[in-house]
């Protein structure tokens, strides 16, 4: 009985200690599941490019006697691929590391105008050490960068960084406005980028599809935080928000125009002015909801209800342009023009005599701004394509000789470049 | 405490209140009223004034945005009458639209946007004095009117903020150039209300929106 149970113990006790040979000299099993680049990390990340902002203090500390004047304090922060920022600030009691909206990264970038901005490319693996002591922010900031500069003192870095070859200095007024310009590009391209693929879809199922992506771009996060840094911004830079203007809602104005210059062409509605009937659509296409979700009263709308507020819009609209009332005294029609070849005689043909009641014939911007709203918004109807609608409008605007001669000294239009066209996918 | 020290003056919380909100009022025509700081300066304001006539800072813009609310709405003060609803709404019309072509409340639009005063629920305090309550008078307006036979054919809150919209064409928060601009006011207000009008119609023939085919 003795020897058995020594002997059950003794293989327990055997089993136990190989258990623990193995856990030791073997790797553990969940981590050596996970795949690992050359730096020992589960994800290859290519190395960022950060705002290095070297800044004067907001408010006294007591360290800042001892600072440059200029650059009491340092942080970083950098565009991420959704239109927010990334920042890196570390405080005296934190590291404030948060996803900043444009509006906010704005303030801390026109903080950084006021000392200095670096642009610099962090490194990976980089250089930096743990081991490095005490950790104020700029040598947190260095570390982050992957650098191993011993310095302790935001001027210090900012010296070490600006003898690197690859560093630039950002000029922060100059690069806000590029910003909030690529920006609002980029959002309005999405927003506008749907066209009318069926040729039969009616001018209520055109404006519905045109109205609820427009609805949704401005109602996003993102369309509301270029709102907000735009209307912020206004005082400090106008050039900020003109950018903002230019690049996104003058883009919807402009499509909607359009697409009611075509309906208006083809006889589908009545109204004296495009471009101020395109405006009032984008007005109650903003609503009370837009001013809503910039105060920071509500969350962006479901598409259901965009859809709800669109379909009311637009009915609105188009029973206000479209009313049999409501048509006006057009401007008497220009007398014929001159027997003399005209620039605009040759696309008047080709896109039909009836522009005649639209256009003058001798106003050759008026017409090529017509055919190019009636080609370039229905290439997915008519089959042409872009490059073939502003090809025709070239060889109208080329074959046109006399008129250089009928009109010395007055520049002509010149049609877009072949896939100069920012709507259409070509 | 307070009451004490202004009653001894001659004066009290209100009438202090009063001046201030209609100080504050006159400098927001101004391009460069864009935060409290500016147009406490360009009014002479001294800070102790407002700390003393208002609980805190959002209490005075809600009290201008007020202000400015019941003159827009002043024209639909009256019940209207099939003969008075279309003469009340140009007259709220033209109110209205001189409000979005100055720089005064844009400017307290801008301040509110960019969060000048405060917390979400004075924010919101904000817009139920201001857009909302607009929005809420004008829907009451055309519901009565809807209700003795002369008014919109579809539900009037959402009427309500449709003309608001279109009274709004030229209104842009991140344009301070088009403010004052003068030439953007519909000089033909009186035909605007007809289309809106028109536009709110619930007709026979709504089908036939639906064929005008583009091709």
């Amino acid at each position: 009985m003795l020897p058995s149970l020594t002997t059950h113990w003794v293989d327990r006790a055997a089993t136990a200690f190989r258990a623990a040979v193995d856990t030791w000299i073997a790797p553990a099993r969940e981590p050596s599941s996970i795949a690992i680049d050359a730096n020992g990390s589960p994800i290859t990340i290519e190395a960022a490019t950060w705002f290095v902002c070297f800044v004067p203090g907001l408010r006294r500390q007591w360290w800042h006697a001892f600072a440059d004047g200029r650059h009491k304090h340092v942080f970083a922060l950098r565009p991420l691929d959704d239109g927010t920022w990334l920042l890196m600030e570390p405080w005296w009691t934190r590291m404030m590391v948060n996803v900043l909206t444009l509006e906010q990264a704005i303030k801390f970038l026109r903080w950084g105008g006021m000392g200095d901005v670096l642009k610099v490319r962090e490194r990976i693996p980089g250089r930096g050490s743990q081991m490095r002591g005490w950790a104020n922010c700029s040598v947190l900031v260095s570390y982050m960068l992957g650098r191993s500069y011993w310095t302790w003192t935001p001027n210090g870095l900012y010296r070490r960084l600006t003898d690197e070859p690859d560093v630039e200095h950002v000029d922060v007024a100059g690069f806000l406005r590029r910003h909030m310009l690529s920006e609002s590009q980029r959002h309005s391209r999405a927003a506008l980028a749907w066209m009318p693929k069926r040729r039969d879809a009616s001018l209520r199922d055109v404006l519905l599809e045109l109205g609820t992506a427009v609805v949704a771009a401005m109602t996003s996060r993102s369309g509301i935080g270029l709102h907000r840094a735009a209307v912020t911004e206004i005082a400090r830079d106008p050039a900020v928000a003109g950018a903002y203007r230019a690049a996104a809602p003058e883009q919807a104005v402009e499509k909607t125009r359009k697409l009611l210059a075509a309906a208006k062409w083809r006889g589908e509605i009545d109204t004296d002015d495009c471009a101020l009937s395109a405006r009032r659509f984008m007005a109650m296409l903003r609503g009370h909801l837009h001013m809503e979700i910039a105060l920071g009263l509500r969350e962006s709308p479901s598409y259901s209800e965009i859809r709800d507020h669109v379909t009311s819009v637009v009915d609105v609209f188009l029973r206000g342009v479209h009313h049999p009332r409501m048509a006006r005294v057009h401007p008497a029609p220009a007398e014929p023009p001159h027997a003399a070849e005209l620039p605009a005689q040759g696309l008047i043909r080709e896109i039909g005599e009836s522009v005649r009641e639209l256009a003058r014939a001798d106003d050759w911007e008026a017409v090529a701004a017509l055919a190019e709203a009636l080609w370039s918004d229905y290439v997915g109807c008519t089959g042409l394509s872009w490059q073939q609608a502003s090809g025709r409008i070239r060889r109208a605007w080329e074959a046109s000789p006399a008129a250089m001669e009928a009109f010395p000294g007055v520049r002509m239009r010149d049609p877009l470049p072949f896939g100069a066209c920012g709507e259409t996918s070509c | 405490m307070f009451d004490v020290a202004y009653a001894t003056q001659g004066g009290s919380r209100e009438s202090l209140r009063g001046e201030l909100v209609r100080k504050v009022a006159d400098v927001l025509h101004s391009r460069h009223a864009d935060n409290l700081g500016a147009i406490l300066q360009m009014a002479a304001i001294p800070r102790r004034d407002v700390d003393a006539a208002f609980d805190h800072d959002g209490a005075l813009f809600i009290a201008v945005v007020t202000t400015i609310a019941e003159r827009m709405l002043a024209p639909l003060a009256e019940r209207p009458t099939g003969a008075s609803f279309h003469p009340q709404l140009v007259a709220f019309a033209r109110q209205a639209t001189e409000g979005f072509s100055g720089l005064q409340l844009g400017n307290l639009y801008r301040i509110a946007v960019a969060n000048e005063f405060g917390t979400h629920a004075i924010r919101a305090e904000f817009y139920r004095h201001g857009p909302a309550r607009v929005r809420d008078e004008l829907a009451r307006f055309m519901s009565f009117a809807t209700s003795h036979g002369f008014g919109p054919g579809m539900d009037c809150r959402r009427a309500a903020v449709h003309f608001l919209s279109l009274l709004r064409t030229y209104w842009d928060l991140a344009d301070v150039s088009v403010a004052n601009a003068h030439s953007h006011i519909d000089d033909d207000l009186d035909w605007m209300v007809e289309v809106f009008l028109s536009g709110i119609e619930s007709r026979a023939d709504d089908a036939s929106l639906t064929h005008h085919a583009l091709g």
